[in-house]
C-alpha cells in the first residue's frame, strides 16, 4: 500500500525520536554516564547528618540500611547498631547487590571519615544504584556529636531537648550493643542478589 | 523523481541527528570495578609531605583547585590553577587535561570532595592524577604551606575515638 521509501523513512523518524527521548544521564545498561554523574555529584541530598542517623537508629527506621564500608576488623571492634559490613573493595560483589539496589530500603554508607564512604557512594551511584546516602563526617563525627556532646546553657529549647534525648538514647544503645561479645554483635551476612529479571543489560 | 529528492532530504538530517544523539565522550572509559582496584592500591591520595617530594623531583607537577572561583580568589595553594568543579561539563574536562603530560594533583575544601572528582576523571580516562590529603582545615594549610606544621594533617579516615566497652553491662 505504502511505498518502500515511505516505510523506511517512517521507521527512521521513529528511531530518531526514540534516541532523542532516551534519558540523557544514563547508559543503556542503567549505569550513569559522565554528565549524569556530574549532575548528581553536585546535589546536596546525598548527605545525612549524624543526628538524622541517630534518630533513624533509635526509632528503628526500616527505610534505611546502614552500611559500614570499613574493613572487617574496624567493624568488629565498634560499629553503629544495625549496620552491615561491606568493605569498599567488596562493594561491587553481586552477592550484595540486593542490599545496595533495593527500591525501598536506601543504603547509608559510613566510614571513619568521609573518604571511603564517598568512594562507595560514587561507585554505587555510577553503577545505577541511585538513592544511597553518606553519613557526613562518619564515625569521627558520630563520636563528637552523638557520643560525647553535652548540652551547655541555661535553658534548653524544645528542639535541643529532642536532639539530646535522641543522642542519649543512641549512646546507650551503641554502648550496650558494642559491649557484647563479637559473636553476638556481628551477624553472618546473608547473600542477597538482585533478582535476575530485574537486571538490565547482561553480558558486556 | 520528485519523491527521490524528498526522501533524500528526509534521510540526511535524520542520519545526522541519530549520529549526534549517540553517546560518545559521555560514557566512561573505565568501569567501577577497574576504579575499585586502583582505589585498593591506595597510592592516589598523597600527603603534603609527599607532594613536596614530588615537586622537588618534577617541577612541572600541577596543583588543581576544584573549589569555586570566589573561594579560589580568597586564597589558594601556591601555583595552583582553578577548575571550578561545580560548573564543569564533559567537554571542558577533556579540554582542560588535553595535551598535558605532567602529573596533576587535585584538591578541594576537604579530601573526600577532591577524591570524588579523582574517581570521575579517572573513569573518563585521564592519566597521572593524584589527590592531595588536605584534611579538614584547608585555610590553615594555605597559611602554613611553607612551615613544618603543614606536615601534621589530620587524615580523614584516621579514627579519632576509642571505644570503651561497658563492663557493667550483663548480657
Amino acid at each position: 500500500m505504502f511505498s518502500i521509501r515511505f516505510q523506511v523513512s517512517a521507521i527512521l523518524v521513529l528511531l530518531s525520536g526514540l534516541i532523542i527521548l532516551l534519558p540523557d544521564a544514563r547508559q543503556s545498561s542503567g549505569e550513569l554516564n559522565v554528565p549524569g554523574m556530574l549532575e548528581v555529584m553536585n546535589e546536596s541530598g546525598q548527605f545525612l547528618t549524624v543526628d538524622q542517623v541517630a534518630r533513624m537508629v533509635v526509632y528503628e527506621d526500616t527505610s534505611i540500611l546502614l552500611v559500614d564500608v570499613r574493613d572487617t576488623e574496624a567493624y568488629r571492634a565498634v560499629h553503629i547498631p544495625g549496620a552491615i559490613n561491606l568493605p569498599v573493595s567488596d562493594i561491587l560483589n553481586p552477592d550484595w547487590s540486593g542490599y545496595l539496589d533495593d527500591p525501598v530500603v536506601r543504603p547509608v554508607f559510613y566510614s571513619n571519615g568521609n573518604t571511603m564512604a564517598g568512594e562507595a557512594w560514587m561507585i554505587c551511584t555510577q553503577k545505577g544504584y541511585t538513592g544511597s546516602y553518606i553519613m557526613k563526617g562518619g564515625m569521627n563525627e558520630w563520636y563528637r556529636e552523638v557520643m560525647e556532646s553535652t548540652f551547655e546553657g541555661e535553658r534548653i529549647t524544645a528542639a535541643d531537648n529532642a536532639t539530646f534525648e535522641v543522642r542519649y538514647r543512641a549512646r546507650k544503645f551503641f554502648n550496650r550493643m558494642n559491649s557484647t561479645p563479637d559473636s553476638l554483635k556481628t551477624a553472618f551476612l546473608e547473600v542477597k542478589r538482585k533478582k535476575e529479571d530485574d537486571l538490565v543489560g547482561g553480558c558486556e | 523523481m520528485m519523491k527521490n529528492y524528498l526522501f533524500l532530504l528526509l534521510l540526511v538530517p535524520l542520519v545526522i541527528l541519530i549520529i549526534l544523539a549517540l553517546p560518545g565522550k559521555r560514557s566512561f572509559r573505565f568501569s567501577g570495578e577497574a576504579i575499585l582496584e586502583q582505589i585498593g592500591q591506595n597510592t592516589h591520595i598523597i600527603s603534603v609531605h609527599k607532594f613536596k617530594e614530588f615537586k622537588a623531583g618534577e617541577p612541572g607537577i600541577q596543583l588543581v583547585d576544584l573549589r569555586g572561583v570566589t573561594e579560589f580568589a580568597n586564597g589558594h595553594l601556591p601555583e595552583a590553577v582553578n577548575m571550578p568543579a561545580e560548573s564543569l561539563g564533559t567537554g571542558e574536562i577533556y579540554r582542560f587535561f588535553k595535551g598535558m603530560e605532567s602529573d596533576h594533583v587535585l584538591y578541594s575544601g576537604e579530601t573526600y570532595q577532591a577524591e570524588k572528582y579523582w574517581i570521575i576523571f579517572r573513569q573518563m580516562g585521564i592519566e597521572n592524577l593524584y589527590v592531595l590529603e588536605t584534611g579538614y582545615a584547608l585555610d590553615s594549610l594555605i597559611m602554613n604551606w611553607d612551615s613544618e606544621s603543614s606536615r601534621r594533617i589530620l587524615v580523614d579516615e584516621d579514627p579519632s575515638f576509642t571505644f570503651q566497652p561497658d563492663t557493667a553491662f550483663n548480657y
